[in-house]
């Protein structure tokens, strides 16, 4: 039996850190280093299977985008499957599937990422796909009007065809309200009907440059050989103006906000207590990611021991963290057994978080948290895909790949004191935002 | 996201050599290469094609009777345990759910042990532990990091061999289950799935799910007596996959396992099917619709029909991930969708054939023509040659990047177990695919794709859909607990006699 619950609504814009990074007893080799256009490049080489990924992350995301002009990097994200002034349209996916290899990409408030993973001989065909889209993809109309009816049909099934569908768009809306979080990745679909050809090539231009990706490649390579290719195929490229940025000015106390979503196909009552939270750089992010797994991971965790084991009030419960990259959220929420009150699910909900507050946690939930953790990291290493996307996220976001082989360390100096101390700073209930999705009477 | 749905490959070669014939006259593309101006209008040719195989793994049958594989890899610092019965859904009887009953009862009390006690155990080492039921097995696995190998192999030996299922967590299991049927019915993809099914197997077997009244009717004695007889070592497959070598893991399992009884291993049920005649059309109307999830399914051969990995080729230009016909035209051309395809549900008696996209409501019925389209084009016109090429050397490469999972080993050494294939199954694999000529392509389209005997099956919007659907027949309409009206009208008329 499939337990509901919202991870399926949530997980799918890349929102969260890959659970990458290598376990402290792997040491994962890589060279990395700059091309002279400013394209960061990453390589790790592994020969225990004859395969390579190639893993391109650009920094822009939903929240480069201008508020009238909502769902352009996803939307974006779409176009750079269209082809180049030497690839024909439509041939990149069959390129790749004719080389026995697979694709896809992604984008998130913060970022857009492209994989190919392929056989290790066909290593070449991915730098010139990958060089090709960032040196001169075609965007004409062609591309462009079949793409707003394919984003269209991916909002309608990932959210507006969806019970609880529309979560990710209400809690961003309550807690990012006034930053250009306060829309996701998505979109609105008449921001992309009502964009000009000359905006998306404006956005291309703009942040589709070397000096904004970084290129991880893992694999069973050889690492000198991929340099000169690497330099052979990106190196012509001209480096563009660094993107200019918005400031976001993230006020942790802004005023809190509750919303009743009245959804026609509701079908069991589910509340959601939003909190806000640092930025993922933040020196309280390990800390806050550690109490939020005590409140929710495994059937011990307090959430799911009181809500669905203890009162047998919510069909599931559970918590989770949104630390971006100039803004953050963390949340917990419970989806109601069937008769079960809003009401019911709130107070118990608020309970257990101001137990957190109150009494902090035992010395054995920490050990427990950071076993998770350990566990966590340790098996999610096993692929070359999974290795350039960790190494990447960690050059993007910390400065440092190398953070991939010592992720454990910055959880390992959590103390119980920390862990409290963050409940006090983040969870109060006077910061709470609140969403309620009620069944509606008929 | 692109999209999600790429054709789901079945990995193993004992020793596949990759897959391009020309590889062997294109030098290494590196240095030499790079003394030469780049041309970029020309695709870079591929270097030499590596070599891939299988790594070795033993089969052994312990004095239990047990099926048992070790599959080391140090990739990472942890360990999985995996138990795959041969028995399913398909032994529910009378009480639809019943497998899956137990297989989520498994953790919820063991002897000398509560679920809370147990939980804490799994959760304090970071363990995972995961237990399903489909129609055809059960698998039971447990997860963590290598260093607590010992401790995992105790939590699995405990959930399968000595679960206490208590009356009370079956009673919140119970509500539980009856809390997400409701919300099934409001899921487009739960309800889409449960109306194929119904459609193509029937009202028994793969075709069952589970009601308020089945919940209601399963007791602790049904759980009991459905372990007693099931979970018997002779009926199970166990994979050891990880940080771990092949002498210390068959030593680990044989050690613990000691004991562990032996049955008589159950009979498979016979099971009928329905005939289907000629192609109908079903719409389960949810009037907050605003896309259609439309399925265009019918029966297909057993798992371990041999020509599977064949005619795995003909389904992959069919509409295998972002190359596939059913991409290429319903969304890169059309843009009617996010994603389309084909796929085939994997069973042991009787698979289904499956093609699939989700629409916006006015495209829903030049949807369902498109796909008739392309399943007689497919039967009518040979594959070009290029195109066909394509596709095998996407399965194969594809299968050849699976290698790196040894999860995914282990999962398809259990299904030569559980589905009976041929022990050299994924030996020959590769070789079957890339033995598919046009000629044979079109051979086995026409053998195996019956557009004329499929069933449409849709959720969506009846009042702006239903009747563009009936050009393609009459259209039976369903409620979201999938009885048509003359359904609820024959309950209705039996309960008020």
């Amino acid at each position: 039996m499939k337990y509901l619950s919202f991870s399926r609504l949530l997980a799918c814009v890349g929102l969260a850190a890959p659970l990458g990074a290598f376990a402290a007893s792997l040491n994962i080799e890589f060279e990395e280093y700059d091309l002279p256009n400013g394209m960061h490049v990453i390589l790790h080489q592994n020969s225990d299977a004859p395969v390579v990924s190639s893993y391109v992350l650009y920094h822009v995301g939903s929240k480069d985008e201008r508020s009238d002009r909502t769902g352009f990097a996803h939307f974006f994200e779409h176009l750079m499957f269209e082809g180049s002034e030497n690839i024909e349209r439509k041939q990149i996916d069959k390129l790749i599937s004719g080389a026995g290899g697979n694709l896809n990409a992604s984008t998130s408030f913060d970022r857009t990422d492209y994989y190919i993973n392929l056989p290790a001989n066909e290593l070449e065909l991915a730098l010139w796909i990958e060089s090709e889209r960032l040196m001169h993809a075609v965007i004409d109309n062609d591309g462009v009007e079949t793409q707003r009816e394919v984003v269209k049909e991916e909002r309608r099934g990932r959210y507006e065809n969806q019970p609880y569908g529309s979560i990710m768009e209400n809690m961003a809306k309550a807690v990012f309200d006034g930053t250009p979080y306060e829309w996701t990745p998505i979109g609105s679909a008449q921001y992309i009907d009502s964009a000009t050809i000359e905006e998306f090539r404006d956005f291309y231009k703009k942040w589709y440059v070397p000096n904004n990706a970084t290129l991880a490649i893992a694999g069973d390579i050889d690492i000198e050989e991929t340099k000169l290719l690497v330099e052979r195929y990106f190196g012509e490229i001209q480096r563009g103006p660094d993107p200019e940025r918005v400031a976001i000015d993230w006020d942790l106390e802004a005023p809190v906000t509750t919303k009743v979503v009245e959804e026609a196909m509701t079908p069991l009552p589910a509340t959601v207590h939003i909190w806000r939270a640092p930025v993922l750089t933040d020196e309280d992010a390990e800390a806050i990611e550690l109490l939020i797994n005590i409140l929710a991971i495994g059937k011990s965790s307090r959430l799911y021991r009181r809500l669905v084991d203890t009162e047998r009030a919510a069909v599931n419960a559970a918590a989770f963290t949104w630390l971006q990259e100039k803004a953050g959220l963390v949340a917990a929420y419970a989806i109601g057994n069937r008769g079960v009150s809003i009401e019911q699910l709130d107070a118990l909900v608020e309970e257990e978080v101001q137990k957190l507050v109150d009494e902090g946690v035992t010395s054995k939930e920490l050990q427990k948290a950071l076993n998770q953790k350990e566990a966590e990291i340790a098996s999610s290493v096993g692929t070359m895909s999974s290795r350039a996307e960790s190494l990447a996220y960690y050059h993007l976001w910390h400065g440092d790949a190398g953070r991939a082989n010592n992720e454990l360390e910055a959880y390992l100096k959590v103390t119980r004191e920390d862990l409290q101390r963050v409940a006090k700073k983040y969870l109060l209930k006077e910061r709470r935002n609140t969403l309620h999705y009620p069944v509606p009477s008929k | 996201m692109k999209t999600i749905s790429i054709i789901i490959l079945l990995a193993l070669p004992l020793a596949f050599v990759a897959c391009d014939s020309k590889s062997g006259s294109s030098v290494d593309s590196g240095k030499s290469a790079a003394m030469e101006p780049l041309d970029r209008s020309k695709r870079p040719d591929p270097g030499p094609a590596p070599a891939s195989s299988f790594p070795d793994y033993d089969t052994i049958t312990t004095s239990e009777g047990l099926t048992l594989y070790v599959i080391e890899s140090n990739r990472q610092p942890t360990i999985t345990y995996r138990l795959m019965f041969r028995s399913g859904g398909l032994f529910d009887g009378e009480k639809t759910g019943l497998a899956e009953f137990v297989a989520s009862m498994l953790d919820q009390g063991v002897a000398g042990k509560s679920a809370f006690e147990l939980a804490s155990e799994i959760d304090f080492i970071g363990a995972s532990l995961s237990a399903s039921a489909s129609s055809d097995f059960i698998a039971v696995s447990v997860s963590g990091l290598s260093k607590y190998k010992e401790q995992l192999l105790g939590i699995l030996n405990s959930v399968v061999r000595a679960p206490t299922f208590p009356e009370e967590e079956l009673e919140k299991l119970k509500q539980r289950t009856v809390s997400n049927l409701m919300s099934e019915r409001s899921e487009p993809d739960a309800l889409i799935e449960k109306l194929r099914r119904k459609l193509v197997y029937g009202e028994g077997g793969y075709g069952a799910f589970q009601s308020e009244e089945s919940v209601a009717s399963i007791t602790r004695d049904d759980l009991v007596a459905f372990h007693r007889k099931h979970f018997i070592p002779n009926n199970a497959s166990m994979a050891v996959v990880g940080q771990i070598g092949q002498e210390e893991g068959v030593k680990l399992v044989e050690n613990r396992l000691r004991g562990w009884r032996k049955g008589s291993a159950p009979e498979q049920p016979e099971l009928n099917f329905p005939t289907i005649g000629e192609r109908s059309v079903h719409l389960l109307d949810r009037s907050g619709s605003v896309q259609s999830t439309v399925r265009v399914a019918q029966q297909s051969v057993p798992r371990s029909n041999p020509d599977v990995p064949e005619l795995k080729v003909v389904m992959s230009v069919l509409g295998g991930g972002f190359s596939g016909r059913l991409f290429q035209n319903l969304r890169e051309d059309k843009g009617y969708t996010y994603g389309a395809g084909s796929y085939t549900a994997n069973a042991a008696k009787m698979g289904a054939i499956v093609s699939y996209a989700d629409v916006r409501n006015e495209v829903t019925a030049d949807a369902v023509g498109e796909i008739f389209n392309e399943l007689n084009r497919i039967r009518e016109e040979p594959i070009p040659e290029s195109e066909l090429d394509m596709h095998k050397k996407y399965l194969a490469g594809n299968y050849m990047l699976s290698l790196e999972r040894p999860m995914t080993i282990a999962q398809n050494v259990q299904e030569i177990d559980v589905y009976g294939l041929a022990p050299d199954y994924y030996q020959t694999y590769v070789a079957q695919l890339m033995s598919v000529t046009p000629e044979l392509a079109l051979e086995l389209a026409n053998k195996y794709l019956h557009p004329r005997k499929s069933l449409v099956a849709i959720v969506g919007k009846r009042e702006e859909v239903g009747e563009s659907l009936e050009r393609f027949g009459g259209v039976r309409i369903y409620d979201e607990k999938l009885e048509t009206q003359d359904e609820r009208d024959s309950v209705s008329h039996r309960e008020t006699p």
